[in-house]
């Protein structure tokens, strides 16, 4: 098991990496310590990966922060503010600047989602997860996964209006 | 804008994932951490046992096992048992018991027994040797008997007690709860078994009283390691007993370095000849140290660095393992074989 793609999923179901980089680090003590019967699993890499999962919610629970994403500098200066929606997304430079603004802006939205939420977007759009995967992950009822999910992917339509964007019926079961 | 922008986003922050090398130094400094806090915590406990150990004495009897013998010391073997819980009553001809195997982790939520079979003589216990298993989680560990490898299971009724089969790629599984606190799972990979045999084997699991005994004791581990998994030869094979902690292994008995290369660099462990093996499988590298203990004995402590690569295990770390084990002389294919 390499860690690279541990510390990438992390990154991307957190949406923080100093948290994922927490995370993964808290996740691998422990189970480096129950390797062998981790190991003897047939996906032991899908365990890890639940493991991660659960201690990011954990560890929300825990400190209570927030967290934020980094972004690049560029777009700092272009990105609208906190509460400010974008008409559209945004208005200036040319077209594939307006395409990185978009997903920085998008990826800030999707970051203050609650952890809960942020990890069902994950799991639903980058891991390509089944709402009955994601119930797995989560130990919860595939409904509550749609249930979250659409709170999110409205969260985000709120915030970017489009007709076109983000249709509640995105994911599998 | 659609959900393909919430791809495009995430692919983004997948883009920030923080420095591997820089993680790994980290991770070995809060490993190392990690492990201080536990031995605290350990000294705390064991002043804790200390104190209540003149009120137990008259209750519980500690039973040590007899002589034992040591690359370096000799000291009493904790007798440490494997409860067999389940065996089938059926197995299809040629197939035989090879190994029994437990969970031994500190604080472990629960325990697990997994009984591995053969029909040839080599170590089911490796990747890709046609085997099958029947393993037995007890207590929280029971979920671990679940799969997610994403095949739907088929329901089965095993006794009456339903239970699921799913069959992958390379291996096929049965898994059942015999009562709320146990899940059995059988798993057969290579051995050419059909379902309807695997079925049949299932249903002829039954409980199994006996117990094996653990021979084998190791003294010492580096500090971020605690012992993880037992595993003892079943009777009438070639005797092997091995303890995993993390990322080693500690394996005593005859004929157990076929899995190791050969040469390597000469050494002397305890006054026993001994051969240090570095191997680099990928980016992974493994070392052997393989002392001979008698002609046909030998002790081999196996160190696979590529998991996790917070600590790196060297030859002097190996060589204090090897000086710290102890086996129980009493073994009787230590005795027999020797």
């Amino acid at each position: 098991m390499r860690l690279e793609p541990l510390l990438r999923y992390a990154t991307v179901v957190t949406c923080d990496a100093h948290l994922a980089e927490d995370v993964v680090q808290d996740v691998l003590i422990r189970a480096q310590g129950r390797w062998r019967r981790i190991g003897a699993l047939d996906a032991p890499e899908r365990y890890v990966q639940r493991m991660i999962v659960n201690e990011f919610l954990s560890w929300r629970r825990r400190r209570a922060t927030r967290s934020s994403v980094p972004l690049d500098p560029a777009a700092l200066g272009r990105i609208a503010p906190s509460g400010e929606v974008p008409n559209g997304g945004l208005t200036s430079g040319n077209s594939a600047e307006r395409q990185v603004d978009d997903r920085e802006y998008l990826l800030r939205l999707i970051a203050s989602l609650p952890p809960r939420q942020r990890a069902v977007i994950a799991l639903r759009y980058y891991e390509d997860l089944s709402d009955g995967q994601i119930a797995e992950l989560l130990n919860c009822r595939p409904t509550t996964v749609r249930s979250q999910a659409c709170r999110a992917l409205a969260t985000l339509r709120r915030a970017m209006p489009d007709p076109r964007a983000f249709p509640v019926s995105g994911g599998t079961s | 804008m659609n959900t393909d922008m919430i791809r495009e986003a995430l692919d983004r922050q997948a883009d920030r994932v923080p420095e591997t090398q820089r993680v790994r130094r980290v991770l070995a400094a809060r490993a190392a951490q990690y492990a201080r806090r536990r031995r605290r915590r350990q000294v705390i406990a064991a002043a804790m046992v200390t104190a209540a150990v003149p009120l137990l004495w008259g209750l519980v009897r500690y039973q040590p096992a007899g002589r034992a013998t040591s690359a370096a010391t000799t000291v009493a073997v904790p007798q440490r048992t494997i409860p067999l819980r389940y065996r089938p009553a059926w197995l299809p001809p040629g197939v035989h018991e090879a190994t029994d195997a437990m969970t031994i982790a500190p604080g472990a939520s629960g325990l697990s027994v997994k009984r591995s079979y053969t029909r040839g003589t080599d170590d089911p216990d490796y990747v890709g040797v046609p085997s099958m298993t029947i393993s037995v989680f007890v207590g929280d560990d029971r979920l671990l008997g679940v799969r997610q490898q994403g095949v739907s299971p088929e329901p089965i009724s095993v006794n009456g007690i339903p239970g699921t089969y799913q069959k992958g790629p390379d291996d096929q599984v049965m898994t059942w709860l015999p009562d709320s606190s146990v899940t059995i799972m059988l798993r057969e990979a290579g051995l050419g078994l059909d379902r309807t045999t695997l079925l049949r084997i299932a249903r002829s699991v039954m409980p199994d009283a006996g117990s094996r005994v653990m021979p084998l004791a190791v003294g010492w581990w580096p500090g971020h390691l605690a012992e993880g998994r037992a595993v003892v030869s079943a009777s009438g094979q070639p005797g092997v007993a091995k303890i995993e902690a993390g990322t080693v292994s500690v394996t005593v008995g005859s004929d157990v370095d076929r899995h190791v290369p050969g040469g390597g660099q000469p050494l002397t462990v305890g006054g026993h000849p001994a051969r240090w093996v570095t191997v680099a499988q990928g980016d992974l590298p493994l070392t052997y140290l393989v002392v001979v203990l008698r002609p046909r004995h030998l002790l081999v402590v196996a160190v696979n660095n590529g998991f996790g690569e917070s600590t790196v295990i060297g030859q002097r770390d190996s060589i204090r393992i090897a000086e710290s084990v102890v086996i129980d002389e009493t073994w009787p294919d230590w005795t027999t074989n020797g």
